[in-house]
């Protein structure tokens, strides 16, 4: 009786351990699933853990190099001149994009965003650069009317990067339309191809974010299947369609005139650079 | 094919039909027009070729002749090759799908494929690819190639003739370097 009772307590007690144990991972499972496959906020910031650079702490200029918010300072004046030559506007504002956050609610922003209907082709893509890196809530407005206006396939591109990185969906969507394209960019351009861009852009965005398509298990289930390298990236785009299907309803689906995130100021230290 | 310091001497005297035909606008800084670094040549294969189809490897040992100095800065060189493609660009793993001018892959050794895009453009760019491409041979990864690229401006002449592709080099710095990706 006592041997049997023992026997019995001790099976309960397994049995309890043993729910416990299946309790806590359906508990983890259920909190990896809700990651993958909740819904994502309006937000450019990286999902947790995701290994971020070592941001610069100064861009160079004619020669000198400035910390990056003396560095800011002379390009918008540079910028804004209007003696300034449209070459050395462009030059100035490729450098401004290494500011990268240092730029989230900075006054230029505004002006930048003006002077972007009047400026060219490239001062318009490296100014969304600008928006793009900075972060700031802004740069999903501003890639939106850039969606609704523009017929360049360079900005267009750039502007759904942008608003695939704040998780918007128009911008997720178009993305998914794009690794389909057999359009081509003009030169130059390290890749010609526009759909090139998309998947490389969906990558980033994929890991970067969280979205939770797999890449690897995908890769390996088409790779078989594929005869060539055309094959496989047309196999590819299926399944991130497939993907985007499933997944469209997790990606809020913001419109102009609907409210952003609050804009703040970059509180970004340089001895903070790494902004993990 | 290894390109060597050796090279430098020959840079200051380039064969007669070798010689540019167009140049970049000038760039000024305080009044003085700065000493032109680059030479548009558009597209080189055209220039280099009398009809029929264009010869990329002499396209390439043009480029890599004339920007020697430059190119050996990287401190690397080609084993066995590089190859050069028929094909406009190449494919380069692990990336899914993108097809790029130039490809440098290092499992067993290092290998090197140019696609013809690379000679489509002006000779500064071709440099910039051939050079970005060393930089991988050395075990360099795409931010320390970007970054080579960038710095090396003034030497290949990006800046006073290529703004567009300048900012191509810069924003895949960004990307590669400070995880600011479009």
């Amino acid at each position: 009786m006592g041997y049997s009772f023992t026997c019995c307590a001790k099976v309960i007690v397994q049995i309890a351990m043993l729910e416990i144990t299946l309790n806590a991972a359906f508990a983890r499972d259920e909190a990896r699933s809700e990651k993958t496959r909740g819904p994502l906020p309006i937000s450019a910031e990286p999902v947790a853990g995701y290994p971020i650079p070592l941001h610069r702490t100064t861009v160079p200029w004619d020669g000198q190099e400035y910390d990056i918010d003396t560095a800011i300072d002379v390009l918008m004046n540079v910028v804004r001149d209007p003696k300034t030559s449209r070459h050395d506007r462009e030059l100035a504002l490729i450098h401004l994009t290494m500011a990268g956050t240092h730029l989230r609610g900075h006054p230029c922003l505004r002006e930048l965003e003006i002077l972007y209907d009047k400026g060219g082709e490239l001062e318009k893509q490296e100014i969304l650069l600008c928006f793009l890196g900075s972060r700031d809530p802004r740069a999903v407005a501003l890639s939106s009317r850039v969606l609704e206006k523009e017929q360049d396939m360079k900005l267009r591109l750039t502007a759904t990067s942008v608003l695939a990185g704040w998780n918007i969906r128009r911008g997720v969507a178009e993305l998914v339309k794009l690794v389909e394209s057999q359009e081509s960019l003009p030169p130059p351009a390290r890749m010609p191809y526009v759909r090139d861009y998309a998947l490389e852009s969906f990558h980033h965005a994929n890991t970067r974010k969280g979205w939770g398509l797999n890449d690897e298990e995908t890769r390996k289930s088409i790779e078989d299947r594929a005869q060539n390298r055309e094959e496989f990236v047309l196999l590819y785009a299926v399944e991130i369609k497939k993907w985007f299907a499933e997944n469209e309803h997790r990606f809020p689906d913001w419109k102009p005139g609907d409210a952003l995130p609050e804009v703040e100021a970059n509180q970004e230290k340089p001895a903070e650079a790494n902004d993990k | 094919m290894t390109i060597s310091p050796g090279g430098a001497e020959r840079l200051s005297g380039e064969p007669a039909h070798r010689r540019p035909v167009q140049r970049g606008r000038a760039k000024e800084q305080g009044g003085v027009e700065l000493t032109r670094k680059s030479i548009l040549v558009w597209p080189v294969h055209t220039f280099l070729t009398t009809g029929g189809a264009p010869d990329f490897q002499a396209d390439y040992n043009y480029i890599s002749w004339k920007y020697a100095t430059v190119l050996a800065t990287t401190g690397g060189s080609f084993g066995g090759g590089p190859t050069i493609t028929t094909s406009s660009c190449v494919s380069c793993p692990p990336l899914v799908g993108p097809c790029v001018a130039g490809c440098t892959t290092c499992v067993i050794g290092c290998s090197t494929t140019f696609g013809t895009d690379t000679f489509g453009g002006s000779e500064n760019q071709a440099a910039s690819i051939i050079g970005h491409e060393l930089v991988h041979t050395t075990g360099g990864d795409e931010c320390a190639a970007y970054t080579w690229e960038f710095n090396n401006h003034a030497a290949t002449g990006i800046f006073q003739c290529d703004t567009t592709y300048l900012s191509d080099v810069v924003r895949n710095m960004n990307c590669k370097c400070s995880g600011i990706c479009p």
